[in-house]
């Protein structure tokens, strides 16, 4: 539409507004006038209420107890629950565990997984399809698989791997790879990042092609050379995507769990648990078949529950802080655009 | 012979059968669950009975008895639902929620206690078919309040007897290569500490890396607290260290003084020492904190490793796969003289019928059939399954498979002692909540190096689990439930002989 005719179009506009009493619609006409749109979305909402949001709610309120998990909750501990998760090592211990496997697995298999699909999204490469699914293969495996597979190859076969160090003087001695408190946590972190880089290598390869070729062809025009391109066109073009493959990536390593269950338990002596596994043993781990009679021992549901709760607000804590982060860094970038901008002006 | 050479037949590993029975059987419960939920349905005249129990490894003797059963009564059948037995108790307790029992099942009273479960009248009693002979088959003092009876009335007995609850087993392929059998080619049994070592550096040593003298598989499971269970009760320490990674609260606790005595009595530092040694001197396979205690069992029936710790369960395992080619032996002590045994109280429950079932008759016949002398007789002569609550059938002599005959000659080396529960029923009603780091993680943590400081560990379980005992009583009394630790406390019990509860008159 041409600048003529729009100028020309808005003064009828501007004449009708007068004139016509503005239709104000109710909530329940809005709803109805969108119905589609609420009727496709409600499958997800009622999984939603029902899954995340009741449970949340309804586990703050056993907190408050102690609680075997069947039945009606009815001892009462007040906050007890939550004194005992704060001064609980074996918990900040955890919770130390679940920190250093994100700080190492999220950096560390996102650089890979830009590499790769930087290399795959390549015209130039033969085979490319083949390559994505070898790379993707692991993660349409379940990690309590993985976990049962890397267990079997690493204790089972252990003394293959060991043999194979010894004689090239690696190692001095036999190594229980994963019941050495020194080597389990990394051996984890070594699967985790080899078991779902290839879900982040789809994802950048799905952001790379939503770059423009032109970009690149106009860089190659002026003369831009591979680095250039990527840290001038590739990277940039790639923030938004990249944003939410860094918050899906935090978000899963900070709940790892079967993984962890599956190989090790936590163990050994708890150098391998985090966060999640913690809760697990509380929850379940005290089950006990049969006994005297003379008394039972019961998991206890809310104990877990505090320590899930506690463990929330952590994560609701620090992602804040992650958000106002992001939001300073954003605001001093564009602040110092204006500036330079301005100082070019002049 | 190269021991090690010896390969395992390709079958499926207990564990992975265990796991595939148990989710089929899930679902399968949930099916029912959902369909009949426990409820009898009648064609003309034949009555169907719904039966819930957890049994795997027991299944061929029960699916016998089910056989037998029906030819003998061809107007009941039986619709048997093996559950997974991790959320057996949870499943039982969602059906009694809904209202959809099964009419005879296999008990359990983890969430609701068995007490209270008679008390909220769940199950029917039996006194109106049972009479004092079907009560005298049983040990003396088996049938209390609080256990499977209640306000007089008789609701559910033990099937299996208390045999020792773990073996030290001999390869004799292992000891054949070491030269340590005997004429006859069995292998020689250590009867000390000592010899144990001694054995396990002899076949260490010849094994030069192929095969160690001892291995447990300790990853996901508390194997390791199994060795110390075996080894230190044999010292004189009746509380055993069994079921590190769970377990029941009694786990260590020494009734005599009425507490934990982890870092007070010195047999328990000596031995978890005398492990720690052998662990350095490399008699244990290497792997074995790491590797399942499935994996653990095959290694040993390849001949990885001598001797291994473990249940009368093995045994059946290891025929199924043809390896019988092994001795045991149990409760191996410092010295000769055993100063302390495995222990068990009188009483127990198996099976009961739900208040709710619509053919009373035919789950009593369905029911008494199960404790029947002859179904009892099959359990353990035919079926090798365990020991028979009637003592008279656990004859060694009738037995064939020799292994299982040694373990049923075994079973006077499990004594009764204190019972809490009978001195005072409300014990029934304390609870104990469990202790994390336990007693096999603090062990787990010596054999890695991250503690360092062993009586200091022991010293703080100890504490620990003290304060549990103390605080669980606590809160008991604060609701109103008369106990004291006076329960738990029996300064005459010698613990080399049995002991009998009385009722405490007070």
């Amino acid at each position: 539409m041409r600048a003529q005719e729009v100028k020309t179009i808005q003064p009828e506009m501007e004449e009708k507004h007068v004139t016509m009493t503005p239709h104000k619609k109710s909530l329940w006409q809005d709803i109805y006038s969108r119905r589609w749109s609420y009727l496709y979305l409600a499958p997800m909402i009622i999984l939603l209420l029902a899954f995340v949001v009741y449970p949340i709610f309804a586990s703050l309120g056993y907190t408050l107890y102690q609680w075997n998990g069947i039945g009606d909750p009815t001892a009462y501990v007040g906050l007890d629950n939550f004194q005992k998760v704060t001064t609980d090592p074996i918990f900040w211990e955890s919770f130390a565990h679940t920190f250093i496997f994100t700080a190492v697995v999220v950096p560390v298999q996102l650089t890979l997984a830009l590499i790769l699909a930087l290399v795959l999204n390549s015209t130039k490469l033969r085979f490319s399809t083949f390559y994505r699914s070898v790379y993707f293969l692991p993660v349409v495996m379940s990690p309590a698989v993985i976990g049962v597979i890397m267990n079997l190859m690493i204790s089972n076969f252990g003394d293959n791997f060991n043999a194979i160090f010894l004689k090239l003087h690696i190692i001095h001695q036999h190594i229980d790879w994963l019941a050495d408190p020194r080597f389990v946590l990394w051996i984890i972190i070594a699967i985790q990042i080899w078991n779902t880089l290839g879900i982040n290598m789809v994802y950048f390869l799905a952001g790379l092609q939503t770059i423009p070729a032109e970009l690149y062809e106009a860089a190659h025009i002026d003369g831009a050379g591979w680095a250039a391109q990527l840290f001038s066109i590739t990277i940039p073009m790639l923030r938004g995507v990249g944003m939410i493959i860094l918050f899906l990536a935090i978000l899963g390593n900070l709940n790892v769990f079967d993984l962890v269950q599956v190989l090790t338990g936590g163990g050994p002596y708890f150098a391998s648990n985090v966060v999640s596994t913690y809760i697990y043993q509380q929850a379940f781990g005290g089950i006990s078949v049969g006994g005297s009679g003379a008394g039972v021992i019961q998991p206890n549901v809310g104990f877990a529950s505090a320590a899930s709760f506690f463990f929330g607000l952590i994560l609701i804590a620090l992602t804040s802080i992650q958000a106002l982060g992001w939001r300073y860094v954003r605001r001093n970038n564009a602040r110092n655009a204006i500036s330079s901008t301005e100082t070019g002006a002049a | 012979m190269d021991v090690s050479s010896i390969i395992l037949p390709s079958r499926l590993n207990r564990r992975t059968f265990l796991k595939a029975a148990g989710t089929v059987a899930s679902a399968a419960t949930l099916g029912s669950a959902l369909s009949a939920c426990g409820s009898t349905s009648s064609g003309g005249s034949t009555v169907t009975l719904q039966y819930w129990d957890y049994y795997v490894s027991q299944s061929p003797w029960l699916d016998n008895e089910v056989k037998l059963f029906e030819a003998a009564h061809p107007n009941i059948k039986i619709k048997r639902t093996i559950n997974n037995n991790t959320t057996y108790d949870q499943l039982f307790n969602l059906s009694v929620k809904a209202n959809k029992q099964p009419d005879v099942f296999m008990v359990t009273g983890t969430a609701t206690p068995y007490n209270e479960q008679m008390q909220k009248g769940w199950w029917l009693p039996v006194d109106k078919w049972i009479n004092a002979t079907w009560k005298n088959r049983f040990p003396t003092g088996t049938f209390y309040q609080g256990n499977n009876m209640f306000n007089g009335k008789t609701y559910t007995a033990p099937l299996g007897g208390s045999g020792v609850f773990q073996q030290l087993y001999l390869n004799t392929d292992v000891f054949k290569a070491a030269g340590l059998t005997n004429s006859d080619g069995t292998p020689k049994v250590p009867q000390t500490w000592d010899d144990v070592a001694n054995f396990a550096d002899i076949i260490t040593k010849k094994g030069n890396g192929q095969y160690y003298g001892l291995g447990f598989g300790a990853g996901g499971g508390g194997s390791i607290t199994n060795w110390v269970d075996l080894f230190i009760r044999a010292a004189g320490v009746p509380g055993g260290a069994f079921g590190g990674t769970g377990g029941t609260w009694y786990d260590g606790f020494d009734y005599r003084v009425g507490k934990y005595t982890f870092s007070s009595d010195r047999n328990w530092e000596d031995f978890i020492t005398l492990l720690l040694e052998w662990k350095q001197k490399g008699y244990f396979y290497p792997n074995s904190l790491s590797i399942t205690d499935e994996t653990a069992r095959a290694y040993f029936e390849r001949g990885k490793f001598g001797m291994i710790v473990g249940g009368v369960w093995n045994q059946a395992e290891w025929t199924t796969h043809g390896f019988t080619n092994y001795g045991l032996t149990t409760l191996v002590g410092p010295t000769t003289t055993r100063k302390g045994f495995y222990y068990h109280t009188p009483g127990g429950q198996e099976f009961a019928i739900s208040a709710q079932t619509k053919h009373p008759e035919e789950a009593w016949q369905w029911f008494n059939w199960l404790y029947s002398n002859e179904s009892e007789q099959r359990w353990v002569q035919t079926y090798n399954e365990d020991l028979s609550i009637f003592a008279n059938l656990n004859d060694p002599s009738k037995i064939k498979f020799k292994p299982f005959a040694e373990y049923v000659a075994n079973a006077p080396l499990n004594l009764t002692y204190p019972n809490p529960n009978m001195r005072n029923p409300e014990t029934a009603k304390v609870i104990f909540n469990s202790l994390s780091p336990n007693l096999n993680d603090a062990i787990v943590g010596l054999w890695t190096g991250q503690l360092h400081d062993m009586k200091a560990a022991l010293s703080d379980i100890e504490s620990r689990a003290n304060s549990n005992i103390q605080k669980g009583i606590s809160q008991a009394q604060a609701s109103g439930v008369k106990v004291s630790i006076n329960d738990y406390t029996y300064p005459d019990w010698d613990i080399t002989k049995n002991y009998i509860t009385k009722p405490n008159q007070a």
